[in-house]
């Protein structure tokens, strides 16, 4: 009987051990990017703990799918995403495998950060894939501009007060830090990026949409023809006289695509091809948002300079 | 509307300068002054970000950079764009320069979309085109083209917990229903364990790797040798006016039925188990048979590094064969994918590698039929892939058997087409042929991504 109780006391033990942790466990969430883990580590402080799945110098399109993100999508309270179709190739499939209903759309740890932001390029009339890879919700790459990591943040402790109550006075207070900080980074950043203002730059792809409307430059032509679509020869030759005729000196690329055809094009224009990571921890020094975007601007405006 | 705003500033600007200077009369001149150029500042921003909103309210009114024509090219000399033009080709055709990283194409015939359609279920059409030779030599007979089929999916989430997917494959031979599958998303509202997937319906068998793809969307023109003999059905005559064996081009393992999936998160690997009794009818079993075919599978897929994974598979069928006796199978499937972070548009490269072993009880004995096929393809720019495939089929009877050698190009122009040219060289039934398909497949509307 002693014996009985002994091991009575043990297991009950045991059980209060393994509960205790959870009571007091972090919130776990998973952001798709950098830039979203960062916002939600501002927000949510030491109530949470985040991953990110997308490696910063990852293309979008061709993110492989690793057993890693079934496990941490199946242990998330809380998903944090991009939206507006940014993630489609390769996240719902994930999400489905996780067997995790919270994280599914409309579920109560689903978090589509792009509700609210005043979206670009969003095509008018028939869409057809003629377009190419049109993002037919608007241009996802919306977190390049300081205003729109505001309501990123909104979203986020949304999402966060939802999953976690408790918490709701430290995200609001968080939150409320943010965006006097984002303020702070938008005059900054405007005072940075004022050598920046009227000049025309060659894109690879639509990335910095935002970017340009914030800061007021201009993107003549990209080296895709067509979103997604491989760059052509009649196509960069339209493109490399339309360069020469603007006297367009800077081409902006992203780590993920190839340097020969803006090598190519920068050839025959006399451009200089700048390769930028849209996205935090892709290249050093840009470990936070705020730092990423002093580095993107801070890179722009050297090239132009440099061009001059 | 630019200039208005400036005016607007301005009138902001004189109205505050001038009531600073009314109410602060007293103030030095250089603190008036100061304060002055600070207002100005201000004001500088606020019109940039005026214009900024502007900008942005007229870019969403018109449409994407790439329908925007180059506005002077007309004054450029027609021949100095053709030249250029020239040149480009042949710069681009001559391949990667060693100094840049290379890089290449989509994932695999994979389909963006996420097109939100309000209530209406994810609609989509593959149609998959070939034409093919086949005789002792290459190109030595034409077969002739046919349209092979057209795949029409719809899938949706019916409710919260539960979603349809149905996959209608339309072919000269009739129409058939590929897959069609209720699956429970939310176990938790039944009360069963969150983990546990519940697939009804019509399903693609759980065994192997590659028979969780529909045909138009695999690697080659044709299934492997063992899918083919397998799980194929033939249609009419088993041989052809030449006595050569006639077998299908596919071979797709499907079933109805019931299929429970648990998943098993271990670190940062992943564990699945299924167990789905199915209603099947094909080569190796038999349907009406008056009990189901048992299917069991373990897959753990390891996670080697960022750019790597490894995925093995066991799988195990028992049911009853044409003869209503006995038939038992057993599969390895096993699968390497590699694709770089940074060059992941440009390269990527799939092994995979299945065998299968049958024991087929016939009455006066049992046949122990085996057939295995290993294929890689590798992604060799953005837009080009080159596929190689080796297999090796018994009949479900082992009454003949098959080997074959097959090599694949495949151009993908975009996310959503394919024009692919194949090669293979058989031995059936101890005749050698050769055959020479080109393949196009494309796709139109939104179809979901592939699963894990």
């Amino acid at each position: 009987m002693r014996r009985f109780l002994l091991l009575l006391v043990a297991a009950i033990s045991a059980l209060l051990l393994t509960l205790a942790p959870t009571a007091a466990r972090k919130i776990r969430v998973v952001a798709t990017t950098n830039d979203l883990k960062w916002a939600t580590e501002q927000i949510g402080g030491d109530r949470v703990e985040v991953v990110a799945l997308m490696h910063p110098l990852q293309n979008p399109h061709t993110v492989q799918p690793r057993p890693s993100f079934v496990v941490q999508l199946n242990r998330a309270d809380l998903l944090v995403r991009i939206g507006l179709d940014y993630e489609e190739t390769w996240l719902p499939p994930l999400v489905e495998e996780s067997r995790n209903s919270k994280i599914r759309r409309g579920g109560v740890g689903d978090v589509d950060a792009s509700i609210g932001i005043p979206l670009l390029e969003i095509p008018t009339g028939r869409v057809t894939r003629e377009q190419g890879e049109v993002h037919i919700m608007g241009n996802p790459h919306y977190w390049l501009d300081p205003e729109n990591m505001k309501i990123i943040a909104r979203n986020i402790t949304e999402g966060l007060r939802r999953v976690d109550p408790a918490g709701a006075s430290v995200y609001e207070r968080n939150l409320r830090k943010l965006e006097r900080e984002m303020d702070e980074l938008l005059n900054e950043t405007l005072d940075l990026a004022a050598p920046l203002r009227g000049e025309k730059f060659v894109a690879y792809h639509t990335t910095w949409s935002y970017l340009a409307n914030r800061y007021g430059f201009r993107i003549i032509g990209y080296l895709e023809p067509k979103p997604g679509i491989p760059p052509s020869a009649s196509h960069l030759a339209d493109l490399i006289l339309r360069m020469r005729q603007e006297k367009v000196k800077v081409i902006i690329k992203e780590p993920f695509y190839e340097n020969r055809i803006p090598n190519m094009v920068a050839q025959r224009t006399g451009a200089k091809v700048v390769e930028i990571c849209p996205t935090a921890g892709g290249e050093k020094g840009t470990e936070t948002y705020p730092k990423l975007m002093h580095h993107i601007l801070t890179k722009l405006v050297n090239a132009v300079r440099e061009a001059k | 509307m630019v200039r208005w705003l400036k005016v607007v500033a301005f009138a902001l600007l004189v109205t505050s300068a001038w009531g600073q200077e009314s109410s602060e009369v007293s103030d030095p001149r250089d603190k008036e002054l100061q304060q002055l150029r600070e207002r100005v500042a201000a004001l500088e921003r606020l019109v940039q970000l005026l214009q900024s909103e502007l900008s942005a309210l007229k870019r969403n009114g018109i449409a994407p950079q790439s329908q925007t024509q180059p506005v002077a090219l007309q004054q450029q000399t027609e021949t100095e764009r053709q030249k250029l033009e020239e040149e480009l080709q042949r710069e681009l055709q001559q391949g990667v320069t060693s100094s840049p990283p290379p890089r290449s194409s989509p994932p695999a015939f994979v389909y963006g979309g996420g097109l939100w359609q309000a209530l209406n279920p994810d609609t989509s059409v593959i149609a998959n085109f070939r034409t093919g030779f086949r005789g002792k030599r290459p190109f030595a007979s034409f077969m002739g083209s046919e349209f092979s089929e057209a795949e029409l999916a719809f899938q949706a989430a019916t409710d919260p917990f539960s979603r349809l997917d149905t996959f209608i494959a339309v072919s000269p031979e009739g129409a058939e229903i590929e897959e069609a599958t209720l699956t429970i998303l939310d176990p938790t509202f039944i009360g069963l364990p969150r983990n546990l997937q519940v697939r009804f319906g019509k399903l693609l068998a759980p065994f192997g790797q590659l028979n969780s793809i529909h045909p138009p969307e695999q690697p080659f023109v044709d299934s492997p040798l063992v899918h083919r003999l397998w799980f194929g059905h033939v249609h009419g005559n088993a041989h052809n006016s030449e006595g050569e064996e006639t077998i299908p081009a596919e071979g797709l393992f499907t079933g109805t039925g019931i299929s429970l999936n648990w998943l098993v998160p271990t670190g940062k690997h992943a564990t699945w188990l299924t167990i789905a009794p199915l209603n099947v009818d094909n080569a190796t079993f038999h349907a009406n048979s008056g009990r189901p075919v048992w299917l069991a599978r373990v897959r753990h897929m390891r996670e080697l590094s960022p750019t790597q994974t490894f995925n093995i598979g066991l799988n195990y069928a028992f049911g009853r064969n044409d003869l209503h006796r006995d038939t038992r199978l057993l599969g390895v499937d096993l699968t390497y994918r590699w694709r770089p972070i940074r060059e992941g548009l440009y390269r990527s490269l799939v092994w995979q590698t299945e065998a299968y072993w049958g024991w087929r009880d016939t009455g006066n004995g049992t046949i122990k039929p085996k057939g295995w096929f290993t294929m890689v393809e590798y992604q060799l720019s953005r837009t080009l892939f080159l596929g190689a495939r080796y297999d090796f089929a018994q009949s479900p009877d082992k009454s003949f058997s098959g080997r074959g050698f097959s090599l694949a190009i495949t151009l993908f122009p975009s996310e959503f087409g394919r024009y692919r040219l194949q090669w293979s060289r058989l031995k059936i039934g101890g005749q050698t042929v050769h055959e020479v398909w080109l393949q196009t497949t494309f796709s139109i509307g939104i179809h979901r991504p592939h699963p894990l």
